[in-house]
């Protein structure tokens, strides 16, 4: 058979039907209790909280569903949600919201919160998107997880809380990336936040940008083909960056710029980058087991802004530059103090 | 009770409509081509005889929740055949005796979760055009579980790949860069490699691979892998392009006495941390290929005819290996 949405017309109308009639039944059993969750099925406000379903397709003028309640769950259940302009959801200072388990495409975000205290977006599909695909502005307590993000013209997530009187934390995690038009991970202003396991191909910017952040964990990222830099830290400090593959950025692989101090960048691999494939401007971070080869210019680089940085145990070669700048081979200096046990491979040339 | 409030509660049972449609989710009971986005659910197992597939999606947009089903057939036909369609997840079910369980090899962002594939040809075959996800499936076939062509980024995690099948190649992973494959299980392959990757910027992170014969158990033919936290054992471990790192692995009793277990044939590799021992042959060699190759604190012990064999070039150790040249 060919099957349409509907192949059933009868079974779509009793379906919404039942999301009345589930409420009268909920207390028979467990079967019951789950349909008392309230049906979605066209363009939504949300005033109550509650457990929420997409019961079918929706397609218009976003936003398709306005969440104006705390303590709202949306579980997407496998539906698609296509707006025409604006976001497809939009959430407004409100706490405890989660939107999982669907597709999304086009339209200007995907999801969007602004002021959200606690929200969850979990195994969405996106593709599309004209702005920021997945955006929290002044948001705290963000999780971003098991999403695919495809063919946006911005950020693929963007967690801007700039403008909060306080950092805020997020996690984006387990997540692929691919055709995004800027920064696939844009994060400003977090703190305490984690950014994990996530494979990102194909950015027309930087791959991940961390502006003016603390006490981050960036770690077992994938990041390739980037239009600028693989990820930067700016003006970040006490982050932990490991166990990273930054391949084929079009600038420097990773940039710890000079207001970036005391981060610990260890266990990352850069390879076939434009120019140099560590580049650190800051004070006191340390480089530690990074393998940085086959990059335009030096393997590392501590440029003029930087001092009192420790560098152990890297190999860079086969860099157009040589291993690192500013010193002889295993050593490098272009700023004050930067310091290494000489157990390096940072060979002047090759 | 009453008769009245009695009535009513056997007319709300009887005139409920079946659970699933309460969610709006299509319900499929027979061979299907999906032709408009949205969410399906499989209502009975499917057997086919092989000409044709069983379901075919036609859409992008589409969550197909096989609900514990089996799609089967009698060594022929594909389970669900995915056409140049975007967004597709395909979870929850059994592919038993077919030639394919999934195709879908000019498909983008599909995911592929909690499948259990036994006596197939091919379990999976999905890529070409974007992120993939394999997630949380158990495959074991004749030929090849789980084949990704040109899939990037994409993340094979949590899947067991159970020998039973005999697959020549469990897991080949073509042409796919920005590749995570973490935190599987394959046991008991008798075969040529359990893993086999193609593409770059590929990271092989705790993964848990023993053999009972055949040869290489881990092949990776793309520059610029990482190769981390495995365990692998009564198997060989090679790589073959540049800019590699291998990091904190354990690699022993490989049976092959004719390659090293860790083998290195390209520039550049990093060697840090692993544990290689006990093999039928070297333990780390860097081959006549190779180049500048940098080891750093690794044990190799006990490995047949020496631990560690450097015919290349400019290949640098540092001080805090232990590899004595015997035992």
């Amino acid at each position: 058979m060919n099957v349409s949405k509907t192949p059933f017309p009868g079974l779509l109308l009793a379906a919404v039907a039942l999301g009345a009639a589930a409420l009268v039944v909920a207390p028979i059993g467990t079967a019951e209790a789950a349909e008392a969750r309230v049906p979605l099925y066209t363009t939504t406000t949300i005033t109550a909280p509650g457990t929420y379903v997409l019961t079918r397709n929706v397609t218009g003028a976003g936003p398709l569903i306005s969440i104006q309640a705390s303590d709202v769950d949306i579980d997407l259940n496998g539906f698609n949600l296509t707006p025409t302009s604006g976001a497809a959801v939009n959430a407004q200072n409100q706490s405890r919201i989660s939107v999982h388990d669907g597709f999304i495409a086009n339209g200007t975000n995907a999801v969007r919160f602004d002021g959200v205290d606690t929200g969850r977006v979990e195994r969405v599909n996106v593709v599309g998107s004209t702005a920021a695909a997945l955006s929290f502005t002044k948001c705290n307590g963000i999780v971003v997880r098991d999403v695919i993000v495809r063919n946006t013209t911005a950020e693929g997530v963007l967690f801007d809380a700039s403008a909060s009187a306080t950092p805020g934390v997020v996690e984006v995690s387990d997540s692929l990336f691919s055709g995004i038009g800027t920064i696939a991970i844009s994060l400003k202003n977090a703190a305490s936040s984690l950014v994990a396991k996530n494979g990102i191909n194909s950015t027309g910017a930087r791959g991940m940008l961390f502006d003016t952040c603390s006490a981050l964990t960036v770690r077992d990222n994938i990041v390739r083909s980037t239009g600028f830099a693989g990820f930067a830290l700016i003006g970040s400090s006490g982050c932990q960056v490991t166990g990273n593959i930054v391949r084929l950025p079009t600038n420097e692989g990773i940039i710890v710029d000079q207001n970036s101090n005391e981060n610990m960048i260890a266990r990352n691999q850069v390879t076939g980058g434009l120019i140099t494939g560590i580049l650190v401007g800051g004070d006191r971070n340390v480089l530690d087991r990074n393998q940085s080869n086959s990059n335009g210019n030096w393997g590392i680089q501590f440029n003029g802004f930087s001092n009192d940085n420790v560098y152990r145990t890297n190999m860079a070669r086969g860099n157009t530059g040589g291993g690192c700048a500013g010193g002889p081979a295993d050593f490098c200096d272009q700023g004050g103090g930067n310091t290494t046990f000489g157990d390096n491979f940072l060979p002047a040339l090759r | 009770m009453r008769p009245t409030a009695a009535l009513g509660a056997l007319l709300a049972l009887v005139l409920a409509p079946p659970a699933l449609a309460a969610d709006g989710r299509t319900p499929i009971w027979e061979p299907t081509t999906i032709t408009e986005p949205g969410a399906y659910t499989l209502a009975r197992d499917l057997v086919t005889d092989g000409s044709v597939a069983l379901i075919t999606i036609a859409a992008s947009g589409v969550d197909l929740d096989l609900a514990g089903h089996t799609l089967s057939g009698t060594g022929l036909g594909t389970a669900v055949y995915v056409l140049a369609v975007d967004r597709v997840r395909i979870h929850d079910g059994v592919f038993r005796g077919l030639v394919d369980g999934v195709w879908a090899s000019q498909s983008a962002a599909v995911v592929v979760e909690r499948i259990r594939c036994v006596d197939n040809v091919r379990c999976l075959l999905l890529g070409e055009f974007g992120p993939v996800v394999v997630r949380d499936c158990n495959l074991s076939s004749s030929l090849i579980s789980l084949y990704l062509i040109s899939a990037q980024p994409a993340i094979v995690e949590r899947n067991v790949l159970a020998g039973v099948g005999n697959a020549t190649q469990p897991l080949r992973l073509l042409t796919s860069n920005a590749l995570r494959i973490e935190d599987n299980a394959a046991v008991l392959m008798s075969n040529y490699w359990a893993l086999l990757t193609t593409g770059d910027a590929v990271r092989v992170d705790s993964n848990r691979v023993v053999k009972v014969g055949g040869d290489t158990a881990l092949w990776f033919d793309g520059p610029a892998t990482v190769v981390q936290d495995n365990a692998v054992s009564t198997g060989q471990v090679q790589a073959t392009r540049d800019d590699v790192a291998f990091r904190d692995n354990v690699v022993r009793a490989s049976p092959d006495i004719a390659l090293a277990q860790l083998r290195l044939t390209a520039a550049r590799a990093l060697l840090s941390g692993n544990l290689v021992s006990g093999g039928a042959a070297l333990g780390l060699s860097f081959e006549s290929t190779a180049s500048r190759g940098v080891l750093s604190g690794n044990v190799a012990r006990g490995n047949a005819t020496g631990n560690l064999w450097d015919f290349g070039t400019n290949d640098t150790t540092a001080g805090d290996n232990f590899v004595p040249f015997l035992y």
